[in-house]
């Protein structure tokens, strides 16, 4: 079969941009998507740890800062954890983690709590019920747990000295995991 | 055991597409010597279904009885759920439910296979290949996603389905939805093999008219069950909320309407006939991207499933599909002309031309607002997310114009309509309807939107009424028949354009819903002891007491009793109750309802803290004129149905179907 | 005065079931607030109707903001500010791209129908037909050239 010819010029013309603009269309629309895809997989292990600046809360402040930026701590290892007050599973862990904190802290290790989407009087609250010491701020916006992909809380992210995502624990950690996690990224 | 014959079928299941593929592609490059070749891939495209019935019947087994071990059956089903919804569990999960998309899809291909091919069967080998293909893609991953895998060891009791889904609206709105999106693979066939064969005239128009306007309505029906479903457990008192998997289904929707009305002008006109292969495309595209959407989750919503790996597999076939339909379209564009041009822009090819501009507007405001927040990340590096705001404001002028035009489009001619002969069948319409609005605004109505909303639903009614009164009194007149006699000839010799008419009414009838239900509802809220009263509008309830009790060692159920008094009358007993589901520590609140053509009344057990005896939370809805909506979706059915009837003529050709010889005979040198 | 008291009496009683016993907003007039909010951890759930504890939470805080006397604009840009834009019903003027795209789509959606349909309405001449079999479909095309020699050639012919 055969197809029949256009003639005219202005035809020519029509028919090359409807097919620039259409392809155009569909490899736009497939690299959004694509990129969509690519972006789930931010704040996995063997990727860079997204940056953030965190607004600590008074009376939780780090080396007397009352914000703390995660590139400054490069050469250490970093934990993050994300809470909220409202989060059953994170009361679980809240115990462990001070305690844990409380025995690297002076080990090259931080720990930094993400309050995650949560309400700052009762936030408040539980940071005193649990006893907690080590630097803790709101997620103002949800940007750093969304920077992370974060899906819930609690999530932890043990970040190495390099400043890339090593390990990443969705739910509560035991104590045992979060020190043998901690072990391994202060050898390297 | 069952799980072993499951996946031995499904993977039979996925030789054969495999097979039937190849077999096409090979027959038809082959010329006349390939149409063995043919035949035997139909044949291998129609074994695909029993094949998968026996798989998807080996894991219903698998649901009911609660073989553990399945790591699927763990996940869906647990010891306490009752029987039907272990059987709906099919399509409760990832796995499960792409298994039955595929059963679906296999069923569809072999009732194709099984129409009369003798007068197009030029096409046959194509629809043939693409629908294999469409199979081979999604059994693919079906066995990626292993629906039987087994757990190495057998847990005393399953998760069972999330509690908002243990509904009975689990029966029949995901096995809708999917004979909808799948039901549209059909036309797109049909529509690729037109361009890859050249064979470019309005044959695959025909043969796929009544497989499009099916897959429209079981669409159509999986959207209104959905809302149905929501407006039954969500508890607020709504149906829609513009949520991304809804939107998701709601876009081919959009494009599907419009492509039954261009296919109108193809068919009466000979125009339009590129646009009609795009519209179809994009159909089926917007298939495609939704399913993407809901099961990679880079859209979080309330009905997607868990991440998975499947997202770039999905996202594969989507790019796949949109590079390999787009060639072949613009390669076929110079051959696709149009027989006729326009011969007036007042006449109701504009008009019909204005329906798909409206439509094109809204698909593309309810995909931008869908992926919106990638855009934004993309772009700004926040997510954000447009909400009911956003799409009420922007999307509903857009419906709104899209019904008005269900009331003019009837009375334009074709080719060149009269302004004068308009205006004759305009005029009483117009007027009744500008005296609704004006007698509304006198009671009291000052909402816009509402106003509007009542105007153009008269208006369109009365439209549409007319049309039916005015043929009916022609063949009154003409035949001396009885006026129902006279309207049940106009109807069986004219299906498409009254049953059109009969769904447009249908649409009328849902939109006086949305409009009664969206500006008028009211709520209230209040915290009572035993024996005190809420008031919302008329309505007083007294709150009585509660009941709480174990309906299995799963469920807690808390009902709470409220006596509903009208002009101090009692006028019903409702029992609003809390679901608590203590495998999953999850609650669902189930409210009570009053139905009546006005309104109903709404009664929600509200609290997430233990309910008292003798304190609780109740929240009121009044939402008028909600049960316009869903009377409106019975019609649409019933509209349709008749749409589509086939004629007596089309019905003896489908009775000889399928008998061997049917496709082969071919002259020497015809290809 | 006496009257007036026992009217504004009699109006208020049927409120008392509904206002609880603690003075301060009642629950509808939090929920109204609350309707133009999402909850910022669920999905798509209008605040006023989650039942989780958060949003319970969150609802506290829009109470106690009203008792401070704060308006419903200042409450919605508080929780814009802490959980972001998304949280909001509706999407606040300064999310530009929101509200001009639309516009911007429709008038684009006119354009191509106002060309097509120019388009459509030239008039034709028929000058070829396609060599497919089973199709007699002529070829439409409008070349100016050749309208315009058919033109001369009528003229010349007259």
């Amino acid at each position: 079969m055969s197809e029949a010819k256009v003639n005219s010029p202005s035809e020519r013309k029509g028919v090359r941009w409807t097919t620039l603009l259409v392809w155009g269309g569909v490899i736009l629309l497939l690299v959004v998507l694509g990129w969509g895809l690519v972006r789930q997989a931010a704040g996995r292990p063997q990727q860079k740890a997204p940056d953030f600046t965190l607004q600590l809360f008074e009376g939780y402040e780090y080396k007397g800062q009352s914000q703390l930026t995660l590139s400054d701590l490069r050469g250490q290892v970093v934990v993050i954890n994300f809470w909220a007050e409202w989060c059953v599973e994170c009361k679980r862990e809240a115990d462990i983690l001070e305690a844990t904190w409380r025995a690297y802290r002076d080990k090259g290790v931080v720990f930094v709590g993400v309050d995650w989407v949560d309400v700052e009087p009762e936030a408040r609250k539980y940071l005193v019920t649990y006893d907690i010491s080590y630097p803790n701020g709101p997620d103002l916006g949800g940007r750093i747990g969304n920077d992370y992909g974060l899906t819930g809380v609690p999530e932890t992210f043990f970040i190495g000295k390099t400043g890339s995502v090593e390990y990443f624990k969705t739910g509560p950690l035991t104590a045992s995991e979060l020190a043998s996690r901690i072990d391994e990224l202060l050898a390297q | 055991m069952l799980a072993d014959i499951g996946l031995i079928a499904l993977i039979l299941g996925l030789a054969a597409a495999f097979y039937a593929a190849v077999a096409a592609i090979y027959g038809s490059l082959k010329g006349v010597q390939g149409v063995a070749w043919i035949a035997s891939a139909r044949n291998a495209l129609m074994v695909v279904w029993p094949l998968l019935t026996v798989s998807c019947g080996a894991m219903i087994g698998l649901l009911v009885i609660g073989d553990f071990q399945v790591e699927y059956v763990a996940m869906v089903t647990s010891r306490a759920m009752p029987t039907y919804l272990k059987v709906t569990a099919l399509w409760g999960g990832q796995a499960g439910s792409l298994l039955f998309w595929s059963w679906v899809s296999a069923a569809f291909s072999a009732l194709v296979m099984l129409r009369k091919w003798d007068s197009d069967r030029a096409l046959l080998p194509y629809v043939v290949a693409i629908s294999a293909i469409t199979e081979i893609f999604f059994l693919t991953v079906v066995l990626v996603e292993s629906p039987f895998a087994k757990l190495d060891f057998v847990p005393a009791n399953g998760n069972g389905l999330s509690p908002l889904l243990r509904h009975p609206g689990m029966i029949i709105h995901p096995p809708m939805l999917y004979l909808g999106f799948v039901g549209f693979t059909i036309p797109y066939a049909f529509a690729m093999a037109a361009l890859i064969s050249g064979r470019l005239s309005d044959e695959w128009i025909h043969a796929s008219r009544r497989w499009a306007l099916a897959a429209w309505l079981f669409l159509s029906l999986g959207l209104v069950l959905g809302g149905r479903w929501a407006y039954d457990v969500l508890g607020w008192g709504g149906y829609w909320a513009w949520d991304p998997v809804e939107n998701a289904a709601l876009l081919p929707w959009l494009t599907g309407t419009a492509y039954l009305h261009s296919a109108v002008i193809q068919e009466k006109r000979g125009m339009l006939k590129s646009w009609n292969m795009v519209l179809i495309t994009l159909t089926y595209g917007l298939v495609v991207s939704g399913t993407f959407l809901t099961r990679s989750g880079i859209i979080s919503s309330v009905h997607a499933f868990a991440r998975s790996a499947i997202g770039p597999m999905m996202f594969g076939f989507l790019a796949v599909m949109l590079v390999f339909s787009v060639y072949w379209l613009l390669r076929r564009l110079d051959a696709l002309r149009a027989e006729h041009r326009l011969d007036a822009l007042f006449s109701r090819e504009t008009a019909f031309l204005v329906n798909n501009l409206l439509f094109l507007t809204a698909t593309l405001s309810v995909f931008y607002g869908t992926f919106y927040p990638l855009f934004t990340e993309l772009l700004i590096g926040e997510k954000i997310t447009l909400r009911v705001g956003w799409y009420n404001q922007v999307v509903g002028p857009q419906l709104a114009a899209i019904v008005l035009l269900m009331g003019i489009a009837p009375l334009l001619s074709w080719r060149r309509a009269s302004a004068r002969r308009l205006g004759k069948a305009i005029w009483l319409p117009l007027v009744l309807s500008v005296f609704l609005v004006l007698f509304l605004i006198v009671e009291g109505i000052n909402s816009v939107g509402a106003l509007i909303g009542f105007g153009i639903s008269l208006f369109v009614a009365l439209v549409t009424l007319l049309e039916f009164w005015y043929g009916v009194r022609t063949r009154h007149r003409a035949k001396g028949e009885s006026y129902l006699r006279a309207l049940n000839e106009i109807v069986v010799r004219n299906r498409r354009r009254y049953g059109g008419y009969l769904i447009h009414l249908s649409i009328v009838l849902m939109a006086i819903g949305i409009t009664g239900s969206h500006f008028f509802q009211e709520e209230t809220q209040g915290t009572v002891q035993r024996g005190e009263t809420v008031t919302l509008g008329g309505f007083t309830i007294l709150y009585q007491g509660l009941n709480e009790w174990a309906e299995s060692d799963e469920l807690m159920i808390s009902e709470a009793k409220v006596e509903v008094y009208r002009d101090k009358k009692l006028i019903a007993t409702l029992k609003p109750r809390r679901d608590y589901y203590l495998n999953m520590a999850q609650a669902v609140t189930i409210p009570a309802v009053r139905s009546t053509i006005s309104e109903d009344f709404y009664v929600m057990l509200v609290g997430w803290e233990q309910i008292g005896q003798d304190q609780a939370t109740f929240k009121l809805y009044l939402n008028p004129l909600i049960n316009w909506l869903w009377a409106g979706a019975v019609m649409l059915i019933f509209g349709t149905l008749v749409a589509g009837w086939p004629s007596r003529s089309a019905l003896a050709v489908v009775s000889t179907a399928y008998r061997p010889g049917t496709i082969v005979t071919r002259k020497a040198g015809v290809a | 005065m006496r009257t007036g008291f026992v009217v504004l009496f009699l109006i208020l009683m049927p409120l008392v079931p509904v206002v609880s016993a603690d003075d301060g907003p009642s629950q509808d007039e939090v929920n109204a607030v609350a309707s133009k909010l999402f909850c910022p951890v669920c999905e798509n759930t209008p605040l006023d109707v989650c039942p989780t504890e958060a949003c319970e939470q969150w609802r506290e805080v829009i109470r106690t903001k009203l008792i401070e006397g704060q308006s419903e604009q200042e409450i919605l840009d508080y929780f814009a500010l802490m959980y972001g834009d998304s949280v909001l019903a509706q999407p606040p003027p300064r999310q530009l791209a929101a509200w001009l795209l639309p516009v911007v789509i429709f008038l684009a959606a006119v354009g191509t129908l106002v060309y097509w349909l120019r388009h459509s309405m030239r008039p034709v001449k028929v000058t070829a037909y396609a060599a497919s079999e089973d199709q007699a479909e002529p070829v439409l095309e409008s070349d100016p050239y050749i309208e315009r020699l058919e033109k001369e050639l009528a003229e010349w012919e007259s």
